[in-house]
């Protein structure tokens, strides 16, 4: 009998490690689904600066926001995503337009003033407001976003640096959260596509 | 002494008008910008009647300070902008320089250019001609890819 038990307690002993292994595997697996779905889940709502104060995505009413990363100084670029901005927008009905907010976020903060993206963003379209802030903050921002962006130097070049990026439509709602993405096009049909279907147009 | 001063001029613009055979320029255009915007981009077809490789290697124009060649790759999503030394136009072929690609570069803008005026550039090519260019400045023109 007492082998018995000697032989029972050992193997209870060797037990111990298995049990603990698999509640360990079972327990990061959790842990990295969840992990997972919060990653998944890109946006969020931010406080920029406009060059008419600052611009709270939160407080702007129940509207489908097209959110972009670009810079001013970008020659071609931004200044081609934009203009599909504003011909999708052309092309929706006139009582959308209320329900609609277009933003270009500067990922060039340091040479992007207030005064410059508001004429920039305006001469595209009415619709379309220009934001920046921190160079820190819109970093934080951008990775919130899954957006890219870094400074370039290009030798030997007048423009001194540009900014490599992402050009990508981040179709949000009032919450900041990202409904749809358009990925770079010339061509303004698929990110009025894509407007349509969230407008329910 | 007429016909001595008329086939020294001819001797002196043939060439140019050689050149203006050998790369024909196409529906060139500059892209309108906002008030106060250092720089914009020049776009055009350029043709290639002879049978060698010719290439852009220089641009000129007194709109802006500086005028470069350059080009746009995308890696991974990531759109990034670098300057070529020359845009190549193979034999009997044509290159685009439109958005998203190849473009001539204006930086420092002296002007704002603004929707139907007209701007100068000057080309420079690898044979040794050159054109000069008077070209629109229009807004950036959208590609339908159907038409609905």
């Amino acid at each position: 009998m007492d082998s018995f038990k000697k032989h029972f307690l050992k193997a209870l002993v060797m037990l111990i490690p298995a049990v603990a292994l698999v509640a360990g595997m079972e327990y990061y697996q959790k842990q990295q689904m969840e992990q997972g779905q919060t990653s998944a889940q890109i946006g969020g709502t931010f406080v920029l600066q406009s060059a008419d104060g600052p611009f709270d995505l939160s407080q702007q009413g129940d509207k489908l926001n097209v959110i972009y990363f670009g810079y001013t100084q970008c020659p071609d670029i931004c200044p081609t995503s934009l203009s599909v901005m504003a011909h999708a927008f052309k092309q929706l009905p006139e009582e959308a337009m209320s329900r609609l907010q277009g933003i270009l976020i500067s990922v060039d903060p340091e040479r992007d003033t207030l005064e410059h993206l508001k004429n920039y963003t305006e001469f595209f379209h009415s619709n379309i407001v220009g934001l920046t802030d921190t160079p820190e903050n819109i970093k934080a921002l951008a990775a919130r976003y899954g957006a890219f962006y870094r400074k370039a130097e290009i030798a030997g070049s007048a423009m001194g640096y540009a900014v490599d990026h992402t050009s990508i439509f981040y179709l949000t709602n009032s919450q900041g959260q990202v409904v749809e993405t358009v990925s770079h096009s010339a061509s303004p049909d698929d990110l009025l596509a894509a407007l349509k279907r969230q407008l329910k147009l | 002494m007429k016909k001595w001063v008329m086939s020294l001029l001819l001797m002196l613009t043939a060439p140019f008008a050689l050149a203006g055979q050998v790369v024909d320029v196409m529906h060139p255009y500059a892209r309108a910008v906002p008030a106060g915007q250092e720089n914009s981009a020049i776009f055009m077809m350029l043709k290639n009647n002879s049978a060698r490789p010719v290439s852009l290697i220089k641009a000129q124009s007194s709109v802006a300070e500086t005028v470069e060649l350059h080009t746009h790759m995308v890696h991974d999503g990531v759109m990034m902008m670098r300057q070529v030394p020359e845009i190549q136009i193979p034999g009997n072929g044509s290159v685009k320089l439109q958005p998203g690609g190849f473009h001539v570069m204006l930086i420092g803008l002296k002007q704002q250019l603004k929707e139907g005026e007209k701007i100068r550039v000057k080309l420079h090519f690898s044979n040794g001609s050159m054109s000069t260019v008077e070209l629109p400045v229009k807004k950036v023109q959208m590609g339908m890819k159907h038409q609905h």
